[in-house]
């Protein structure tokens, strides 16, 4: 893949320094505080002075991107970038905190940082569909089990793997381009021999965007590639609130897809910040790991937002987001659940 | 709610609209209402809530005159002294638009459920988190007890302990001070800090931070227990006057229910910035305009336009970008266009060094005069490169353009001064109203 370039990133993000503007609202500050740390403002002060950048990592560690500081980034750089580039130093210079380093090297292990669980490999691998589970729902095989068999009421054929594991999310979240390159040849060889590449994690069809832009036809995320069949039927028998993946809403709008054509209009509502203002669960594909106790705040207050009544539950079609919700709501499903 | 994009074979995305609309401010907002009003389809391209979300949450006509200190109150009459003295101003064409655009607003916020207050002929001076006064010609609702009146009221100025963003003994003492200076018949202002107990023991919160709390049931619980203990041991208190913080979502109903507990009027301070007013604001300008039909497109932004007779293309891309994030591109195509995307804030016009460009018409204004820039701060001289900006025909098209439908409106526009003349969003306003009617027009 294409290497970081420093000086295009320099420039954008030392003039960044409105600071105020665009941390002050991110669930991060928002709900953790904006004392618990020296101020995420800092991060910019270091960077433009090329100063004492070891002091802003433990910020760069307790973030949660979000599209509430990233639209108000000035200069058109978003905060994620600014927030990579730091963990990326930290790791390339052996500066990562003590209490980080441990998850840093779980993920260059590509070690499903969900949870133990075994690789899953079902269904046909002559196929032409290629599901790829994510972390987070390849810890069983229930997901697997399910989007085999709605793919034979719809007489096709897929192939399951979880052998990528986050396809290289968070190699990526943590900058290192080398080892995602490894990844990234061994995964372009099965890619190519499938018509449809179709995941239920949001951050993982982020990463193979990311890897595959000449793939990007033939990626799907979960909720598109269900819409898109014959025979769908769909568990109308609870009311739905529908808690929608951050990843399609900020990155990849043009993959949103209008769930009234899923759901009968009276099973579903959205909570307050949806679709352009959803907030994530604080997961953030497994950065929300590196600071569990943040990642929980900002769960906890996601939460509130659904006001969930006696006859509701929190549909998400991202399995992620509904591990980090589960942590703190017994009534979450995601789509393949009630498909 | 999203538009189903139709792809093509290269991957790109191809959509029409008659209308497009670039700019998710105030002026994109009112351009995109107006011409939907008149039967068109319409699309919004909106990469942010542009100046309108980082306003004060309130509606400035004409608050200043040029070379002069004093507020202006009767903005109607104000008016006819501006447009005199400053004929490339756009009000000069559009001031007779002005009561029109003003209904097509109430009713778009109204849509939106955020009623604006206000006479509209007359500013009201409203304290805001500096300390000073702002004139403004409508409030939300929500404000409407915090406006200066010729009684004398005693007023409570709360702010938040640990959040520095608003002082309320200093704003307390400064806003008696302007009073006294100024000869107003004086109110009495007190102030205190407002200690939450989720808050105990915290030394710094942000505007965001209390704001999310005040949104849930319990943060509304502690507030409005710990305000009316705060007020039951001081003499009578008639106004509660609050740090600009009163909840992201739900302001409304945090603010009924302290009205309908205390029997006070309550409201907040004027903010800017890094303050949550605006937020609302936008949200609720989106939430108006989708009750009418129009697509909105957040978090996609023009890159490029090229235009012919019949019609304007507009390359965008979608979501953010970064250097992870290929452009996500998209291809619009239009009938007509309307360019309402901000000054120099706003993104629309960029100094390169002493060189002004519109960014999307790749459009030189040229260089920033010394004797345009005013140094010192505090005179009531205006600065003049604030002016700069495209300059468009009595219907509102872009003069250099003036074969296309390319329309242009809000502060991308020459001729005069949002920051000086306290005048950015009746601008936006009226001139995206028109732009979106012309537009419409434009196209039969």
């Amino acid at each position: 893949m294409k290497k970081f370039d420093f000086s295009k990133f320099y420039y954008g993000s030392a003039d960044c320094f409105i600071s105020n503007i665009n941390f002050d609202v991110a669930p991060s500050v928002r709900v953790a505080g904006a004392d618990v740390t020296t101020g995420y403002g800092v991060v910019y002060t270091a960077i433009g002075t090329r100063f004492d950048l070891d002091h802003v990592v433990n910020e760069a560690f307790r973030w949660s991107d979000n599209y509430e500081s990233d639209f108000r980034a000035i200069d058109g750089m978003p905060i994620a970038e600014t927030m990579r580039y730091i963990r990326m130093e930290a790791v390339d210079r052996g500066g990562v905190p003590q209490k980080y380093q441990d998850l840093v090297l779980k993920i260059k292990d590509k070690v499903n940082l969900y949870g133990e669980g075994k690789t899953l490999e079902l269904g046909e691998k002559e196929a032409k569909i290629l599901f790829l589970p994510g972390p987070a729902s390849s810890l069983d095989d229930k997901h697997a089990k399910k989007f085999l068999e709605i793919c034979e009421k719809n007489s096709k054929k897929a192939f399951i793997t979880s052998k990528f594991n986050d396809c290289g999310y968070m190699l990526l979240e943590l900058g290192q381009y080398d080892d995602v390159d490894k990844l990234k040849s061994l995964m372009g060889e099965v890619f190519e021999r499938y018509d449809q590449i179709v995941t239920d994690d949001g951050y993982v069809f982020d990463a193979l965007n990311i890897l595959f832009s000449e793939f990007r036809e033939k990626m799907f995320f979960i909720d598109e590639f269900l819409m898109g069949l014959e025979h769908l039927s769909i568990s109308q028998e609870q009311c739905y609130v529908l808690h929608e993946s951050g990843v399609i809403n900020r990155i990849y709008p043009n993959k949103w897809v209008d769930y009234s054509e899923f759901l009968e209009e009276r099973n579903f509502r959205f909570p307050i910040r949806s679709g352009f203002d959803v907030t994530d669960a604080g997961i953030s594909g497994g950065l929300g790991f590196f600071d569990i106790d943040l990642m929980d705040k900002i769960t906890k207050r996601r939460i509130l937002d659904f006001e969930l009544k006696e006859n509701e539950v929190i549909l998400t079609p991202c399995t992620a987001e509904a591990f980090a919700l589960r942590r703190h709501c017994e009534k979450v499903v995601t789509l393949l659940d009630i498909v | 709610m999203y538009i189903i994009i139709v792809k093509d074979g290269d991957g790109m995305r191809l959509t029409n609209a008659d209308v497009l609309v670039i700019g998710g401010g105030m002026a994109g907002c009112m351009a995109a209402k107006s011409a939907s009003q008149k039967g068109k389809k319409v699309v919004l391209l909106a990469k942010n809530g542009g100046e309108t979300e980082l306003s004060s949450g309130a509606v400035d006509i004409l608050g200043k005159l040029r070379d002069s200190s004093d507020y202006v109150y009767d903005y109607e009459s104000a008016m006819a002294k501006l447009v005199l003295e400053n004929p490339d101003h756009p009000y000069v064409t559009k001031k007779d638009r002005l009561k029109e655009a003003e209904e097509c607003m109430l009713e778009l916020l109204r849509a939106g459920e955020y009623p604006l207050y206000g006479d509209g002929k007359n500013n009201d001076l409203v304290p805001n988190y500096l300390g000073t006064f702002t004139p403004v010609a409508y409030l939300p609702e929500y404000l409407k007890d915090a406006k200066r009146t010729n009684g004398v009221r005693n007023i409570m100025v709360f702010d938040f302990k640990g959040n520095d963003f608003f002082n309320a003994e200093y704003a307390a003492n400064s806003y008696a001070q302007i009073e006294a200076a100024n000869g107003y018949l004086k109110n009495r202002y007190y102030s205190c800090s407002i200690e939450l107990d989720e808050f105990k023991g915290r030394n710094r919160l942000s505007n965001a931070e209390i704001a999310d709390f005040l949104d849930t049931d319990k943060g509304r619980e502690q507030f409005s227990d710990q305000v009316k203990h705060l007020i039951s041991s001081v003499i009578e208190i008639d106004v509660l006057l609050f740090a600009p913080v009163l909840g992201i979502n739900k302001t409304n109903l945090l603010i009924e229910s302290l009205r309908e507990q205390t029997q006070k009027k309550v409201a907040e301070v004027l903010s800017y910035g890094t303050g949550i007013s605006g937020y609302r604001m936008s949200r609720a300008l989106y939430k108006g305009l989708e009750k009418t039909g129009v697509v909105i497109l957040r978090g996609f932004k023009a890159q490029s336009i090229a235009q012919s007779k019949e019609k304007v293309l507009i390359r965008a891309s979608a979501g953010v970008r970064d250097q992870l994030h290929d452009p996500n591109e998209v291809e619009y195509r239009c009938k007509s266009l309307v360019i309402a995307m901000g000054g120099y804030i706003g993104g629309g016009m960029k100094a390169r060094q002493r060189e002004i460009w519109v960014n999307l018409l790749e459009e030189n204004l040229g260089f920033i005069p010394e004797n345009d820039v005013n140094l010192d701060v505090f005179s009531n001289k205006d600065t003049g490169f604030l002016s700069y900006g495209i300059k468009v025909d009595d219907n509102m098209r872009v003069s250099n353009r003036s074969d296309y439908n390319i329309f242009a409106c809000g502060e991308v526009l020459s001729g005069f001064n949002s920051v000086y003349e306290r005048s950015g969003c009746g601008v936006a306003m009226v001139t995206g109203y028109v732009a979106g009617k012309k537009a419409a027009e434009a196209i039969g």
